[in-house]
């Protein structure tokens, strides 16, 4: 939680976007502060997604604004500089499938930050094996599971030490026995202080970590607060209507799985 | 046709079609390739005043016959560029490359369309320029899956090629008509062009196929 008089590392204000005739997002005001492991939550088409990439420039933005580190998106001028202070994972990892993984993480290191490729490896290096694939530096992305790549995934964004990460259902296209691998991955960098922004499902992953949860519905923000707000029994309804699907959603898979 | 007589047919046949169609096809290709490219990217831009009529341009090239294109270039360059005489080999480069870069360019723009926009965000989002993007992760993806395409297609243009002699060039099909005119055995002569071409391009198609299945490999499907 943020301390009263602590600058917000991601400020959204009054933020709204739309496709088309669409109204993808609306009125959104809410401030991350350092070291926030914020949970965003909501049924598919709520706008999760595209909250997360207003903050990096990845839309163009139509109302309002998002201050990142103080300077504001909508009239960036320098985007690629803002964008490498912000990592952003994404569901299906988008590792660059004609490249090593030791060259999916030094990529940035080398164009952006135009470090030299010993430099570069060095560092891609000393992350992945923070993050246990460090034996995967030299493979392709295909030769990898679903878990390895997303881990990859990540060391790639971390690599440029980021001061907010962000993840965008970094655990919906893994097979249930890779979830707890990822899930590992996240806590350890919420115990490490990074600042997180995480779009998932996992409503028990939200309750042991998330210092906030943020709900949306129909590109609005429904409900937000602190996971005891959240949980507690006094909710709104719309709120419960979606734990109750997700929970037994839960269990229905468990059955399926242990029957 | 005595043994002297086959073999020196054969080497005069080879030499025209390494001379005239190979080089010509080579050239060609080489020269359609970056015109292609922007024939692509200009196809893809959001602007109209570029899109349409770059569209129009692949669009008529590619509903034209070759053998048109070329009458065309022969007839028209020379009057284009304020009469003079256009060398018969530069009139069937210009018109080869111009219908060729129209096939590619739509090959071109496949293969850029079918890389995911996910990949080409992510990448932003580590603070790649837009053009670097293009350089490190689109294209050379796309070049590969297009690889194929591209070299099938040049295949045809090598075959295609042949066509250049109805506006004069001594290519392998005119040198067969030449020889033919002066020994008059037509079935072994055209005989020998198609085994010729036949062992040419079915190496090529190999090759190709070949290259794909690395390809698929490699990008795993």
């Amino acid at each position: 939680m943020g301390d009263i008089g602590q600058e917000p590392i991601i400020e959204f204000k009054n933020l709204g976007l739309w496709y088309g005739q669409y109204h993808a997002l609306a009125s959104i005001d809410e401030r991350i502060y350092p070291k926030d492991c914020v949970v965003i939550c909501g049924p598919s088409g709520s706008g999760k997604s595209s909250l997360l990439r207003c903050v990096n420039g990845l839309e163009r933005i139509q109302d309002g604004d998002v201050i990142v580190r103080g300077i504001s998106v909508r009239n960036c001028r320098d985007l690629p500089r803002l964008r490498y202070h912000v990592g952003l994972v994404f569901q299906r990892f988008e590792l660059y499938p004609h490249m090593t993984c030791l060259n999916n993480v030094t990529l940035a290191l080398r164009k952006v930050l135009k470090l030299s490729r010993a430099d570069a490896e060095r560092r891609a290096r000393e992350v992945l094996g923070r993050f246990g694939v460090l034996d995967q530096a030299d493979k392709y992305p295909a030769q990898l599971s679903g878990g390895q790549q997303q881990r990859v995934a990540i060391c790639r964004s971390l690599v440029l030490e980021p001061d907010v990460m962000m993840f965008d259902e970094p655990t919906s296209a893994l097979d249930p026995e890779m979830i707890d691998d990822v899930l590992q991955v996240l806590l350890q960098l919420v115990q490490d202080g990074m600042t997180m922004l995480i779009v998932t499902h996992e409503m028990q992953f939200a309750r042991d970590v998330a210092t906030r949860i943020i709900f949306m519905e129909k590109g609005r923000v429904i409900q937000h607060g602190s996971k005891e707000e959240f949980f507690s029994s006094t909710r709104n309804p719309r709120t419960q209507a979606f734990l109750d699907r997700v929970f037994k959603e839960k269990r229905a898979e468990e059955k399926q799985r242990h029957p | 046709m005595t043994l002297e007589q086959f073999f020196g047919n054969l080497w005069l046949l080879a030499l025209a079609l390494l001379r005239y169609n190979v080089t010509l096809t080579v050239l060609a290709v080489l020269l359609a390739f970056p015109i292609a490219s922007l024939l692509a990217l200009g196809r893809l831009s959001p602007y109209r005043l570029i899109a349409y009529p770059t569209a129009a341009y692949i669009n008529v090239l590619r509903s034209s016959p070759l053998l048109m294109v070329l009458f065309w270039t022969y007839y028209t360059f020379p009057m284009l560029i304020g009469g003079g005489n256009v060398n018969v080999f530069t009139a069937a480069l210009i018109g080869l490359t111009a219908f060729e870069a129209a096939y590619f360019a739509e090959f071109i723009r496949a293969g850029l369309q079918s890389i995911g926009k996910d990949q080409q965000q992510v990448a932003l989002a580590t603070g790649l320029k837009p053009w670097q993007v293009s350089l490190y992760i689109t294209w050379p993806q796309a070049v590969r899956r297009m690889m194929p395409s591209l070299l099938t297609q040049t295949i045809i243009a090598f075959q295609d090629s042949t066509l250049a002699s109805v506006i004069g060039l001594r290519e392998v099909v005119q040198t067969t008509t030449i020889v033919n005119a002066r020994e008059v055995r037509p079935i072994w002569l055209y005989s020998m062009l198609a085994i010729l071409y036949l062992c040419l391009c079915f190496s090529l198609s190999r090759l190709v196929r070949r290259i794909e299945r690395r390809t698929a490999d490699r990008l795993g499907g």
